[in-house]
Parts: structure tokens; sequence; C-alpha cells
């Protein structure tokens, strides 16, 4: 496989200017990151301590092997929620390797809100699961939480995929076969009490461990009988008494070894061949992404000089060169991993879209897991592209990412506008994993262009009215519609709402996109099989 | 979850360590203690799983029981269980190191039960003499 | 003499059996069933299993090691030391059932091995002697007598030996506890509870000169050697020559000791041991034996004194008049015990899981790979001799072979002899009985250093199975990834 020649000159202005500025947002998101996960009001700190309480975070540590990677899941979840209150949803998911195997960690983490549920922690759960279903990954649970947050149970109690989906997804996982262990580290009240229970597993801490369906609060009210949490629902009780729980332990670290021990028992995966190749670090350094990314986001860039700072040796192997530039298809490998790349290069047009479709069978039949790296502001619009049938191309796309029996990962560079993002493997078309950058903006289509299709609008109606407005006028409709947009297309609001599965510093990339491909190779993988193209 | 070796009385934890190669290193092990011969010194390490090193040890309070600070023999028994013995009380002699060595109740209580009876031999860290409440 | 059986067990057994099959003789051994994989069972021409209430026991029961002697033809019995090695009755016993014992003749051992007979015998001829109490002269005033001489006071059993229930008293408030119980020690260990005290000498020397006498009056000191390197009364380092004498000195106390074997009459190798400080010295006891450390002065003679003691139980006469004799450079052995030295020299037990033993110095090694030491014994495995033109150049020989000595799966005393004998104190020579005592810094093996704690760690982790397959277990990508966070 041929080297990219990089013909970015790291000693230029723009380079530079590009490079303090994609820093300074690295920087940022490393920074908000430290907070969602670090940042706590004393006296919740302390109230842990004196319970003998590991933070959430504390405990993952201790969970995985020494000297291997956690690759932690929409830590910014909820930023932009409920009055910025509820760091991370108040829940830790990720993956990480446990007694050599690759698992899905989900951690209520008690020192936010008690650990209570709110409606982002029931999805970011539900996602965690979803995660542990599609790619056969065991889950380790590490149950500390309050319960519900009950002010908001009409948010996340009822519906498909609400908080029912946890415990839907805990079954399904069972059957599949995907061994789940809980560990039992606080209390776990109400619906949370099936976390355990429906676990293969669970281990319980004395003293500070409870499962109840109701606490005895809800007890005294009930039926006015008084028993304490130990009484009810403690390690003693359940592992001797009612059988909930498999296993007493001393404390949060014993508890956390035999977690691990078990975990050591499941019976090693069979992981999906795909191709693979040594490893081989990239030519060039990562991170130059900073210099690479555009300042300003509307300004294009050639994601070849992205690949040559993310796959293996900088190698790239590109399928129909001449055709359909806008769409860069190819061949690379990722930590050894072959992938088949598309990639933008400026808006889909009809061969762009045609040769994706084209690429995506290709690599499905070849069983090369698929990478999407998001640069797309849409499908081209206008006459002659209407008539031409880009959206019948487009759809052909669509039916192509949908169809893909492959694992497909997505990141989302700097851009994801409209059906652009359907074509390229968004939220909706199930990609293992899903990723953005700080800078990177997700919504129907980019905010200037919403703006003015906005204003256009209400200048029509009025002008219907005999009306028209002065330019003080539209920018009053302007200005409010532009900062709307600003702020619910930027990858804060993306990852605050779970659209993605967390924002990366761009340098960070190869490694998740490591982790995330192996991981995904826990489960198996059709054969080919789509729907009807429309030709 | 880091791997722990105790060495000598402080345990530590296996962080990624340098690559030893080919040292001129004699080792043993037995169960999960390591000896190791380095530069003319020989060390103990006890590799601790984690799950053991974690559990609390229940059954065992230091202040309930005499436990046999060295290898040796029962000499004498001088008390049976049920008896109830004052601080200072003779409870067992011991012989070793060619040494004969008292062993006194270092509190009140009635002897809960004797492990050990005359002439027996014993290993280090045995557990000799319970004593219970008095 | 034909057939030697030897009424030992441990490296005395195996050095014994060494020099009766370089005689051309057969080597038979008495063992029990604990020393059943012990190189001296290995090494010998046949081996009898005896059988005791407790494993020291039956290297006790004279009788059964006499008819195991007697059943397996052999023509004599070397005791080595301790055991029944300084018992009159075996020795008897021996000479009774027709068999030559290796060894004084009974009645010297019943003179010199009882300590308080072998002090008067010593003072009425006119050598010196410590102040003293004995029990036997009036027992009903002992304690008095005893408390009368003033502190210290050093507590023996009267038919004592090896340092077994020796007590120091310095507060006399505890005279009786103390008494008492070396008087139960000396009950159990010699079946004799008489006592004896005498004045102890603070900061004293050990000093003791090797003797060999024949049947025919003839009577050679084979030089002395210094033992002073004693914990809880029992030698760990011997050498030869003393640091401590000046020629002079050395005539003097070697002439002495030639002296008293001769007017005892004394057959076998013998040693005479003093007490020696500020320039005097006196009588202590004689050991009518070989003695553990004999191979010091085997090193600085040429000598083989098992051999010597063999020639003279057939009754030749000496070989070597006292003018042949010379000593050549010096030379210090070593003990090897199975102790932990940072805790009050406490004896360890384990399996011997690995052996390794330099090979250009001499090795006494009672132990071997596979064996396991346990507490039923002295927990003495091994001696290393090493032998140079000068003292320094033995003390840097002796820790390089120390150095080398590899045992695992117990915890031996090396690493400590090697900081003993490196010390200020004992290189310049300047040794005395408590010396070990007032050097508790070196008495536990130091932390090893942050460096060496890595590489223990690292070597640890190599061969723990479980650290090793949870490594393994760990996916290549991500062991490379390594302890990384997004």
């Amino acid at each position: 496989m041929r080297r990219l020649e990089s013909r970015i000159d790291t000693r230029a202005s723009e380079f530079r200017a590009n490079h303090a500025h994609n820093s300074a947002l690295a920087a940022e998101l490393k920074s908000r990151q430290h907070s969602a996960r670090h940042v706590r009001p004393k006296r919740d700190l302390d109230r842990l301590a004196r319970q003998g309480k590991m933070l959430a975070r504390a405990r993952i540590d201790e969970l995985i092997d020494p000297d291997t990677p956690f690759l932690e899941l929409s830590t910014l979840a909820a930023n932009m929620a409920y009055g910025c209150d509820v760091p991370s949803a108040g829940q830790v998911t990720g993956i990480g390797i446990v007694s050599g195997r690759e698992v899905v960690i989900h951690a209520d983490d008690a020192s936010v809100k008690g650990g209570a549920w709110y409606p982002l922690s029931v999805k970011k759960i539900v996602r965690a699961m979803d995660i542990a279903i599609e790619n056969r990954l065991p889950v380790v649970h590490l149950c500390d939480s309050a319960g519900g947050f009950l002010p908001l149970q009409a948010e996340f109690f009822a519906d498909r995929y609400f908080a029912g989906r946890i415990f839907r997804n805990q079954s399904i996982l069972s059957k599949l076969g995907v061994p789940q262990v809980a560990v039992v580290l606080g209390h776990c009240t109400a619906g949370g009490a099936y976390v355990p229970a429906l676990s293969d597993y669970s281990v319980i801490v004395k003293g500070t461990g409870g499962i109840f369906l109701g606490g005895p609060p809800l007890v005294k009210a009930a039926t006015g009988e008084e028993v304490t949490a130990e009484a009810l629902g403690g390690a003693q009780m359940h592992t001797g008494v009612s059988g909930t729980a498999d296993y007493p332990a001393a404390n949060e670290l014993h508890a956390i070894a035999i977690a691990r021990e078990i975990v050591g028992c499941f019976r090693a995966p069979e992981k999906t061949r795909i191709e693979q190749a040594a490893v081989e670090a990239p030519a060039y350094d990562p991170g130059e992404l900073y210099g690479i990314i555009p300042k300003d986001p509307r300004i294009a860039f050639d994601m070849r000089e992205v690949l040559a700072r993310m796959v293996d040796g900088s190698r790239f192997h590109e399928y129909q060169p001449d055709f359909g530039p806008s769409l860069v298809c190819g061949f690379a490998r990722l930590h050894g991993y072959q992938v088949g790349v598309l990639a933008n290069n400026g808006v889909l047009f009809n061969e762009s879209a045609l040769k994706g479709a084209h690429f995506i069978q290709l690599c499905d039949k070849n069983r090369t897991p698929l990478l999407f790296l998001q640069n797309i502001t849409g499908f081209m619009v206008g006459r002659d592209y209407e008539r031409r049938g880009i959206t019948k191309d487009g759809a052909k796309m669509i039916m192509a990412v949908s169809g893909a029996s492959v694992p497909k990962f997505s990141v989302n560079c700097n851009a994801s506008f409209g059906a652009g993002t359907y074509g390229m493997s968004g939220r909706a078309f199930d990609s293992r994993f899903l990723f953005s950058w700080p800078q990177s903006q997700t919504a129907v289509m980019g905010a200037e262009q919403a703006a003015n299709v906005l204003t256009e609008v209400k200048t029509r109606q009025l002008a219907l009215e005999g009306k028209t407005l002065s330019a003080d006028q539209v920018a009053a409709i302007r200005e409010p519609v532009l900062a709307d947009y600003h702020r619910q297309s930027s990858a804060w609001y993306a990852t605050s709402e779970l659209w993605d599965d967390g924002i990366l510093d761009p340098a960070d990339t190869r490694n998740a996109l490591g982790i995330a491909i192996s991981a995904s190779l826990n489960a198996p993988i059709d054969p080919p099989h789509y729907g009807v193209f429309r030709m | 979850m880091r791997e722990v070796f105790r060495v000598g009385e402080e345990e530590h934890a296996l962080h990624p360590g340098e690559d030893v190669g080919d040292l001129a290193v004699s080792v043993a092990t037995q169960g999960d203690r390591l000896f190791i011969h380095l530069d003319g010194q020989t060390y103990e390490l006890d590799y601790l799983p984690a799950v053991r090193r974690h559990a609390q040890d229940a059954a065992l309070s230091a202040s309930d029981h005499l436990v046999a600070p060295m290898p040796g023999a029962v000499v004498a028994c001088a008390v049976k269980p049920g008896d109830a013995v004052a601080a200072g009380d003779l409870l067992l002699v011991i012989e070793s190191m060619k040494l004969e060595m008292p062993f006194k109740a270092w509190r009140d209580g009635r002897v809960a039960s004797v492990h050990v009876t005359q002439g027996q031999t014993f290993e280090r860290d045995k557990v000799l003499l319970s004593l219970g409440a008095a | 003499m034909k057939s030697v059986l030897v009424a030992n067990r441990g490296e005395i057994a195996l050095r014994i059996l060494k020099t009766v099959k370089r005689l051309g003789m057969r080597g038979i051994v008495v063992h029990h069933a604990l020393d059943a994989d012990s190189p001296a069972v290995a090494f010998a021409d046949a081996a009898i299993e005896i059988t005791g209430a407790t494993p020291v026991a039956a290297y006790l029961d004279d009788a059964a090691i006499i008819a195991a002697a007697r059943r397996a033809g052999a023509d004599a019995i070397h005791p080595g030391y301790g055991f029944l090695s300084e018992n009159a009755a075996f020795a008897r016993a021996v000479e009774a059932a027709g068999l030559l014992f290796i060894g004084p003749r009974p009645e010297t051992i019943g003179l010199l091995g009882d300590k308080v007979r072998a002090r008067a015998f010593v003072a009425k001829h006119g050598y010196p002697v410590a102040p003293s109490a004995v029990e036997d002269d009036d027992p009903p005033t002992f304690a008095e007598r005893a408390r009368a001489l003033g502190a210290p006071l050093l507590v023996k059993p009267s038919a004592g030996g090896g340092g077994k229930g020796m007590r120091i008293v310095r507060d006399m408030a505890l005279l009786a506890e103390e008494l008492e119980r070396a008087r139960s020690e000396g009950l159990r260990y010699f079946g004799d509870g008489r006592l004896y005290v005498e004045r102890y000498v603070e900061r004293p020397r050990h000093i003791e000169v090797q003797v060999l006498g024949d049947a025919h009056g003839n009577v050679v000191h084979l030089f002395e050697r210094e033992c002073s390197m004693q914990r809880r009364f029992q030698k760990i380092v011997e050498e030869a020559p003393s640091p401590a004498l000046d020629e002079a000195e050395r005539t003097r106390i070697c002439e002495t000791a030639a002296g008293i074997a001769r007017r005892a009459g004394y057959r076998n190798a013998g040693t005479v041991e003093f007490i020696y400080g500020g320039g005097a010295f006196y009588f202590l006891e004689m050991n009518t034996r070989l003695q553990v450390e004999h191979p010091v002065t085997e090193a600085i003679t040429g000598l083989d004194l098992v051999e010597e003691q063999i020639r003279i139980a057939e009754g030749a006469p000496l070989r070597l008049a006292q003018e042949d004799l010379r000593r050549t450079g010096h030379a210090i052995e070593l003990r090897i015990y199975a102790e932990d030295a940072g805790r009050g020299f406490v004896p360890t037990t384990g399996p011997v899981l690995m052996l390794k033993m330099p090979d250009d110095v001499r090795v006494d090694c009672g132990v071997r790979e596979g064996q396991q030491v346990t507490a039923a014994f002295d927990p003495m495995l091994a001696k290393l001799v090493v032998h140079a033109d000068t003292r320094d150049a033995a003390i840097d020989k002796a820790r390089a072979a120390l150095a080398r000595v590899i045992l695992l799966g117990c915890r031996i005393n090396t690493a400590f002899l090697s900081r003993l004998i490196d010390t200020a104190e004992f290189r310049a020579g300047d040794l005395h009985t408590g010396l070990i005592a007032e050097l508790p810094e070196i008495a536990a093996d130091p932390a090893p250093d942050a460096g060496t704690l890595r590489t223990l760690l690292a070597v640890a982790a190599r061969h723990t199975p479980a650290v090793v397959e949870a490594a393994r277990r760990v996916p290549a990508l991500h062991a490379s990834i390594g302890e990384w966070r997004n």
C-alpha cells in the first residue's frame, strides 16, 4: 500500500494559526472532561469518603487490567442539560479490559446527585447496553444509584428507549450468551434493583451494598414495617437468603477483585477475523491534525491529510481516484485492521454517491469494516442534479450504508449536515461507534443557511402581505435563529444529547478507533444482504 | 487492578518494569511465594492474589490468639480449654533455639482452645492458643 | 577397621563418610526418616533407618544405633559432634559391643564431659579457671553462692554443651527463675539437671585449641581457633589463627591446652576452650570430640582430622610431632544456618527448592535440593571454609563465596554473615562474643533499593503464572496502547 505524501507546510502561518486554534479546542475539551469527571461539590466527596466509597472512575481504574486503555464514552453527556449540574449524566460508560476480556463498563457515579438516573442517564445506559449487544461485549455494572430522578420521570420511564430498555437489553444480552457481572457498591433501589438481578453474576459489598425493590422509607410508608437497609437488602441477606446476589464482598476492592475473577472465567471470545497486518505508526505526526483542520469550519481541506495522520504507515490504497473525487474512498489500516474509508472532500454529487454506494458493497463483500470521516454539508442541490437523480443516487448510498453488514465507524471531523449525515452513516445508521471532533457541527443544515432560509420564509410571508422588512428587522429575526443554531449544532450540544459516543481530541482518534474496531470483532458479521437499490 | 507482591513487610504494586533480560538471577517458587537470588542476596516475595488480599480475614483477630513467633516445640501446657486466666498467668512453654520460652496471658480471659499438645512441634505463625472473654 | 558407622546426620555425617570412604573403608550411616533424602544417606554405602519418639531422640538411641552397627557389620562407630559424641555411657556400650568408638576413652569423657569435674581437674593442675559456684558442692547453698559471685553470671548445665541451656543473668532478681529454666533444659537435653554458674566476662573472646592425643600418651596441639563470633552462645564464624594473639600468647595458650590434654591422658581429637580477655585466658571446657569448626584447622595445617581420629582409634601413634606441625595462611569458616538474623536469629524452615554452592572453596553441606528443612533438628545446614594468605584476603574470598551460595526455599544467614565479616570491627579483628549483639543494624537484610525492587518485581512477575497469564490475556492492541485515557 502506498504512503500518502503530505502537501502540508507545517511552517506556514495558516497551519500555525489552525494549530493554535485546534490545540486550544483540544485543551478546552480536556478541561471540560476533567470537570465532568473529577470536579464535585465538597459535600458529595465528603459523603462518599464517610461511606468508605471510591469514586466511580477510581473504581473503574481498579476494575480494568493494569496498563491497559479505557475508552470512556460520552463523558460530556448532559453537559448542556439540567443547568449543567449533572456531569456525564451521572454515569460512566466505556470499553476496557478486565481479566484480558474486552468489556463494556457501566458505572453509576454516586458523586453526582447520589447516582440518580436523569433522562440522559437512562439514554447513556441504554446506549452502553446497545453497544454491548451490537458488539457482543460482556458488561460489568458498578451499581451505586439513588434511583430515578422522579421530577423528570415522564422523560425517562415509559417510552420504548427509556429505563425499561436497560432491563430489556440486559435480558437480551443474557439470551445472546453475553455475560454480565453487577458489582453492588451502593444501593440499587426500585428499577435499579433489576440491574444486579438481571446480571448473570453479582457481587455485593457488605455494609454499603443494598438491593431492594422498595427501600426502607418506601416500605415504612407502604406497610408500616420498620427495617434497616442491611436487613432489608444487604449483602448477607441477598447472598445467604434471597439468592438475589451471588458473592458477598468485604469491601469495594474485594468486590472488584471478585468481579475480575468472574470475568476471567468467561469463555474467551472467538473474534471475527478480518484482514490484518502488522501495526505501523502513522508516518506523519497525529499532532499535526491540529494544523490541518481549518480554523474557519467553512474552509475545505483534504481528508487525505487527515488519513496520513491517522492510519498505519500513512498508507492508503485509493479506490477510483479520478471518479467522484468529492468522496475519497479506499483501503487503509488502523492498528493493523484493514478498513474501508469513506471521507468527504466536498459536497456529494451523483458520482460521489454512486462511488460510495459501490465501495460500501465492495467492503461488505470483502468483510472490511467501514470508516466514515465526515465533513459533509450535504448532497448537491439544484435543477440539474435533481434531473440527474441526485436524490435517487443519494438513496442508493443510504441503502448501502444501512444495509452493510460489516461494522461501521463514524467520525464527525468537521461537519455533518442534512442528508449528508445519512449518507455518511450518521447516528441513525447504527455505526458501532460515532465520535466527534471538538469543532464539528451537526445539523439539518448549516447555521448560516438555516438562518437565511428562515429569514427568506419570513420575508416572503410579509411580502405577500405587502410588507417589507428593514435591515434591523431582518437582523432581529436572523440573529436569534443563528445563535440557537450555533448552539444546537455544536459538538458540545451533540454530545450532551448523546448523538455521539463522545468528543475526541483528534490526536486520540487513532487509538479510540483501534479499540472500537477490536471491540466490534467480538460480534459475528452477517453475510452481505441489501434492500432494493433504486436504479 | 495491579498485581501486588509483598517484599519483606511491604506490599508493592507491579508497574510496567524495565526489561530485565537475561539477568543473573536464580528463582524458585513455592505456591505464591518466590525466592529470588540477586547480587548475592536472597529475597522472599509473596504474590498476593487480589481477592485474597482484599478479603478481610475476620476469622483471626490478633487480640484473641497466641501465634507462634518462630518454629519450635511445646514443652509444657499450663492451661486447658475453659480455664480462667489472669493477665500474666503462664499459658504455655515452648522450646525453640535451644531455649525455653514461657508465654503468659496477655489479658484476663478464659482459654477458648489450645491448638497444640505437649511435645508437638509447630511452624512459625501457628496459632497455639486462643483466649476468649473472661 | 574396615567399616565405620556414622552415628550422626547432616553435614558432619557426610564429611566423616567422605574420609571413611577415601580411606577405603565402608561408610554406613544411620538416619531418621526426615533425613532419608539427605546427602549423607545418598553418599553412604549403607544407610539404616532409626526411629525415636522425636527425630532427635532417634539419634540419641544408643542401643538402636549399636544394634544397627552390628547388623551392618561395622567395626567402629564415629559419633560426630552433638548427639552421643560426648556420652561416656555410649562410648562404653560401643566398646562393650565389641566395636571401636572413634573418640576418647569413656572415662576421659566422664571426666572432661562433666564441666564441673573438668574445671576441678584443670584447676588442680594449676591451669587458670574462672570464679564459679558448683551446685553439687553443696546444693542447699548453691543459689547463695551463685549470688555471691555477683552479676553478670553465666548459668550452665553441668552436663551441657553447644550453648544449650546457657543463660546470662545480669539482674540477680531473676536468678532463681533462670536457674529453674536452665535446670529444666539441662534435664531435657542431657538428662541431667545439675547446674553451675561462673562469672561472666564481658566482651570476652572465645579462643580454643585443637589437640590430638594418641593411645600412647602423645599429645600435640594443632594451633588455636578464634570463635568469638557468636549469637545465642553459638558460634557462627570461626577462624584460625586468632587475630588477637601474638606468637608468645599463642604458644602459651596452645601449650596450656596440650598440657591439659596430656594430664588427662587424652586420646582422640579434642578441643580445649578458653575465655580470653585483657591478655588473660582461663579454661572454659574441653570438648572431647570433633568440633563443628574443625575444618578451619584442617585448612591451615593440611591435615584430615577425621583420618587422624580413625588412626588414633586404631591404636596408631601420632604421625607428627609438635615441631613438625606448621600452619599456613588464614582460614575462616562460616556456618550457614537456616535462620532469620533480622528476627533474633530464629530458626527458619522450608523446602530446599534450589541449592547452588561455590565450587572453589570448601563446602561441607548437609542438605540437598528437594529436602525439607524442619524445626526437628539443629538449623545449621552447611559450612563454608575459605583459606587465603592473609586474613583480609580470606574475608574477601569468604564474601565472594557467600554471595554465590544460593539456597532458595528457606531463609539462610549468608547475607548476614557477609555483612558481619565486612564490619570495621571484624575487619580489624576486634572481636568478642557479644559483638553481634552490639551490631543490631546489620542483623536484618536491608530493604532492596528502588532499582533492585523494580528488578525483583519484574522477575517475580515473570515467574508467577497468574501474572504471566493475566498479561498474556490482554489483547495485543490494548497492551500496545497501554494506560491510555481519552
